[in-house]
């Protein structure tokens, strides 16, 4: 397991998906004891889908795929794994003792799940009083919305950001699955909260988070100035309210780009003396809002033809912000990154040695000292139910039998 | 109980990293000063929704030396050159994140950022718009908040261990650490993620889709496909011809048409109750600021607790996005900053 000040931490992390398991690791890169409490069928298709949706290594999903998917496995370094089912009274038992010697749980379910099993807040803080709870479902645990099915692509349009984003009048999605990585890293912020809190007054602490809220709270300055203009925000496509440039321009080979920011005069000059003087002359008041699409327009004339990555340089060496845009392959070979070891290999039970993006933090100069690969499928009971909750070997047999605990899919 | 703790936090002129830890640590009831070494390069809304509740001067030299040294932590995203010059690293007896657009050290330390560079230097552009057209950015402040939020959690880890510990946090770095796909698909597969229009590569039908009077959002993934279908209710849905998942992709083009044909006469709201409550499937409509501010839901939950005058204006800002309550129900920390 990972080394760091969270040493001593013990956290059960029954999230799935990316929200949650994204915090759990966060706590987990910073050295808490986070023990990964999987259902037997957690990480079959309905999480890990066949077909073009995994990534497998090498695009093969062999023989145990649970174990084998990039993106479980990306999420869950530095982790303990207990496969157990939390349905059967013997599963609740397991759970109940687990939380009696732990500090927190963190849970991204539905809202209504836990409390449905027996196992809500209300439950576990009889069993252990000091309990950090961190509850993070799609729109909280109150409110109308409290039982929406909650996925990141339909959080996003409820949250305003397509009414940000896109190429003009078009609402456009992130891509991705942003309120995600929103959530999830408000999760781990507030959860160490909640253990202050706990250190302050003793008591334990439940946490309400809404992945609704948090996707709101990343763009709370347009709510702010919704109110103030009395206008709903324009969406800027790829430009910038507040900067003389901001854009995105193509450059030499097939899909490549450059986006260039530049904030004020200084850096305007330096952007002109690197176009050899071209842009001031044409454009001498480019902040103009009736010059932009011919400002842009010549900018995208005069990066087409050009090395991204070079025309990157040479505007970073002028003190201009530019950056290409970079793929995925890229991001691997970035010199940058390669120079401060981001990237760390780990060689998972049955996925091999691959690289996985780092931790952005490094405390003390150190990171990623002692990590850990995903562990398999309740590739840790025999530790967490015998060393952790001293059950006899003849115990645990028995519970394999009945199929409480496992390691591999019940169906 | 122990006092709330004296975080100074140190901002740049552009990044607004520290500035975001910092209104989640006045949410929290921590006692915040921001120490502006210059005029700011913020516009009033920002300017409102991320500091307000602190304690704002400007300081230099000696003076800022005694107030780091009463702090009870530092955070900042003061340009690389700049903690060095301050040698915040050096520093023994108090906690101090720091965080940069590219970290302490490397080839890039000293380059300039603003979001939309971090987010195309990170991999985040290039999976976000259309194949044929430019990669689009983000609004706002993502690379930025989620810095916030790492050095947030150093900055309590530190705290649990009772560690005067140097902590940096990159937000080039943040950004990559982000993704769900992209780095893994390559160093899985080989494969590079690219655009797929206004939808989620891989999997049909999740994307952003028009409707009678707006846009939803729709998260048809493998386990809500038959709701989604009851859901739509259309001919050439229901002979089961879209029911593999794989087929559902490689004619997505297709899917889509029907899609939008099935919605074109029904309401966003109408499509986001008729989906969340009777077939249970994920889906969102469209909002804007303003249908935020009116939201029953947020309104219920108390989002928008704090109302404040600006420029002649009442402003309702929002609470921390997450409500802390004690386990006696006595004391929540609801982030009335």
């Amino acid at each position: 397991m990972a080394s760091g000040p969270l040493a001593g931490i013990r956290v059960l992390d029954l999230t799935r998906v990316w929200a949650g398991p994204l915090a759990g690791m966060i706590l987990a890169d910073l050295g808490a004891e986070v023990i990964k409490v999987e259902g037997p069928n957690t990480r079959t298709p309905r999480h890990v889908p066949k077909g073009p949706h995994g990534s497998w290594p090498d695009g093969d999903p062999g023989e145990a795929p649970w174990n084998r998917s990039g993106t479980i496995n990306n999420l869950t370094r530095n982790r303990r794994s207990i496969c157990v089912d939390l349905k059967h009274p013997d599963g609740k038992d397991i759970f109940r003792r687990l939380v009696a010697v732990s500090d927190a749980v963190l849970e991204n379910f539905a809202a209504r799940v836990m409390d449905g099993l027996g196992l809500g807040w209300s439950d576990l803080a009889r069993i252990r009083p000091e309990l950090v709870y961190v509850a993070m479902p799609g729109f909280g645990g109150t409110g109308p919305y409290r039982d929406y099915v909650a996925y990141g692509p339909a959080l996003e349009p409820a949250a305003g950001l397509p009414a940000l984003t896109g190429y003009g009048t078009e609402p456009h999605g992130s891509g991705t699955a942003l309120p995600d990585p929103v959530a999830g890293t408000h999760g781990a912020a507030a959860l160490l909260a909640a253990l202050d809190q706990r250190h302050r007054t003793g008591r334990g602490v439940h946490v309400d988070l809404s992945q609704h809220e948090t996707a709101i709270s990343v763009l709370g300055e347009y709510v702010v100035e919704r109110q103030l203009t009395g206008e709903e925000p324009r969406r800027h496509q790829n430009s910038h309210a507040r900067h003389i440039v901001q854009g995105t321009y193509p450059c030499k080979g097939e899909d490549r780009w450059i986006v260039i920011s530049i904030r004020d005069e200084r850096e305007w000059s330096s952007f002109d003396e690197v176009a050899g003087h071209r842009f001031a002359r044409d454009f001498p008041d480019p902040a103009a809002a009736q010059h932009r699409d011919a400002l842009d327009s010549a900018i995208r004339g005069w990066t087409s033809g050009r090395d991204a990555r070079l025309l990157m340089h040479e505007l970073q060496g002028a003190g201009v912000a530019a950056a290409v845009v970079n793929r995925g392959d890229d991001l691997v070979r970035d010199p940058h990154l390669a120079a401060r070891k981001f990237f760390v290999e780990l060689d998972d039970f049955d996925g091999g040695p691959r690289l996985y993006a780092g931790s952005p933090t490094r405390v003390e100069g150190d990171r990623h000292d002692g990590y850990t690969p995903a562990p398999s499928l309740g590739g840790d009971n025999e530790w967490v139910l015998g060393t952790l909750l001293s059950m006899s070997p003849t115990q645990i047999d028995a519970l394999e039998a009945t199929g409480v605990v496992a390691t591999q899919p019940t169906r | 109980m122990v006092a709330a703790m004296r975080v100074v936090e140190l901002g740049d002129r552009h990044q607004m990293a520290a500035a975001y830890a910092g209104r989640l640590l006045v949410a929290l009831g921590e006692g915040v000063t921001r120490v502006d070494s210059v005029e700011p390069d913020l516009d009033a809304a920002s300017d409102l929704y991320l500091n307000h509740g602190k304690e704002r001067v400007v300081l230099a030299g000696s003076d800022l030396t005694a107030l780091i040294a009463e702090a009870d932590a530092v955070i900042c995203d003061l340009p690389a050159a700049r903690v060095a010059e301050l040698r915040l690293d050096q520093r023994s007896d108090v906690p101090v994140i720091s965080i940069t657009p590219f970290g302490l050290d490397g080839p890039y330390r000293d380059w300039k950022a603003t979001p939309a560079t971090l987010l195309a230097l990170g991999g985040y552009s290039h999976i976000i718009g259309d194949p044929d057209r430019a990669p689009l950015t983000l609004p706002g402040r993502y690379p930025e908040y989620a810095g916030g939020l790492y050095g947030l959690a150093a900055l309590y880890a530190l705290r649990h261990a009772s560690r005067a510990a140097f902590v940096e946090v990159s937000l080039f770095e943040t950004v990559v650490a982000l993704h769900q796909y992209t780095v893994v698909d390559w160093t899985y597969m080989g494969e590079i993620r690219g655009r797929y229009l206004n939808r989620f590569a891989n999997i049909a039908p999740v994307g952003m889709y028009p409707c009678a009077d707006g846009w939803i959002g729709v998260a048809g993934l493998p386990p809500v496909w038959d709701a989604l279908v009851a859901l739509l209710d259309h001919d050439e849905l229901n002979d089961g011809s879209f029911d593999d998942q794989n087929e559902r992709w490689h004619r997505r083009d297709e899917l889509d048409r029907i899609i939008r044909e099935a919605l074109v006469e029904r309401t966003a709201g109408e499509l986001e109750t008729l989906g969340q409550f009777e077939h249970r499937v994920p889906i969102g409509a469209m909002r804007t600021m303003g249908d935020l501010l009116d939201d029953p839901h947020l309104r219920e939950r108390g989002f928008w607790s704090r109302n404040v005058t600006a420029d002649s204006c009442s402003v309702r800002l929002p609470r921390a996005p997450f409500v802390l309550t004690d386990a006696d129900h006595t004391r929540p920390r609801d982030g009335q900053g």
